[in-house]
């Protein structure tokens, strides 16, 4: 086992085979420096909850072909990433950190695919992002890649 | 809250989006306008998307000579040879000029486009 320390100064023990998924923790673990508790001062505990979550279901990955558990896998991907905005760009950067390629892989197209086909304004209040262009810079914008704001599948509502 | 996200952080987000998904968040404010012209994954179906539009990006990325790490073209149909071979010819040179690494010219037209292999392997 495993022990990883949040931010937040909570515990939680992890078992070796789910924690070096995580190239970080596995590059510390063979470089003998993970003997007590790794501290990890970049998350706090209730990312490192969802992380450990992703990690102990995504245990011994290559084996999940042989015995058909991939459809369930990829049916826990799906609920996993069921979070709110922050939530979500929290656990990329813990990925990013631990550097857990396939967690991050999956968060980064999730963001991107909530983008996919919305509204130019639906997106600014989904991310709040303050608009600070004046109608002019706007147009401009837009008169030079018209056919960016066109079409019939433009989707306004934020969810 | 993206505004405050790290480049790096926007740039694989937008890498899973598409060309013309990524032009459009160029308007969401000040700090996004040219996030879109550093995309460097290009990948078209000239059918769906435009010759035109290929046209205008690939211009882009040559006259502010932004960096291409892959450059896909497939599905042309819809297309005659004397219309996209030309303009092939050009995007090929603004492709190679710019770094590519990953190149595919997957085009069904009757006539196929002959690849100027001297020009790839002289890059």
């Amino acid at each position: 086992m495993v022990k990883l320390k949040s931010n937040d100064d909570k515990e939680f023990e992890v078992e070796e085979a789910a924690v070096i998924q995580s190239e970080m923790i596995k590059n510390m673990i063979e470089d003998g420096c993970a003997t007590s508790v790794i501290p990890l001062p970049n998350i706090d505990s209730k990312t490192l909850i969802k992380v450990i979550e992703y990690l102990n279901k995504h245990i011994n990955m290559g084996k999940a072909a042989e015995t058909g558990e991939e459809d369930d896998l990829k049916e826990f991907d799906e609920q996993f990433v069921n979070m709110g905005w922050e939530e979500l760009f929290d656990v990329i950067m813990a990925a990013n950190y631990l550097n857990i390629h396939e967690l991050m892989e999956l968060c980064c197209q999730s963001a991107a695919d909530r983008l996919k086909n919305k509204s130019v304004r639906a997106v600014r209040e989904m991310l709040k992002i303050t608009n600070d262009l004046t109608e002019e810079e706007e147009q401009e914008i837009i008169n030079d890649a018209p056919w960016a704001f066109e079409g019939p599948e433009i989707d306004d509502t934020v969810n | 809250m993206l505004d405050v996200l790290p480049e790096w952080l926007i740039h694989k987000i937008l890498s899973c989006l598409t060309f013309i998904e990524v032009a459009k968040l160029s308007i969401l404010s000040k700090t996004w306008p040219k996030a879109w012209l550093t995309y460097v994954n290009l990948d078209f179906a000239v059918d769906n998307l435009n010759a035109k539009v290929v046209d205008y990006i690939m211009k882009k990325h040559g006259d502010e000579k932004i960096h291409i790490e892959k450059f896909v073209l497939s599905d042309c149909s819809g297309y005659s040879y004397n219309e996209v071979f030309p303009m092939f010819d050009m995007w090929l040179d603004i492709a190679l000029e710019n770094g590519v690494k990953y190149l595919v010219f997957g085009c069904a037209i009757s006539t196929s486009y002959p690849l100027p292999m001297f020009k790839i392997f002289g890059n």
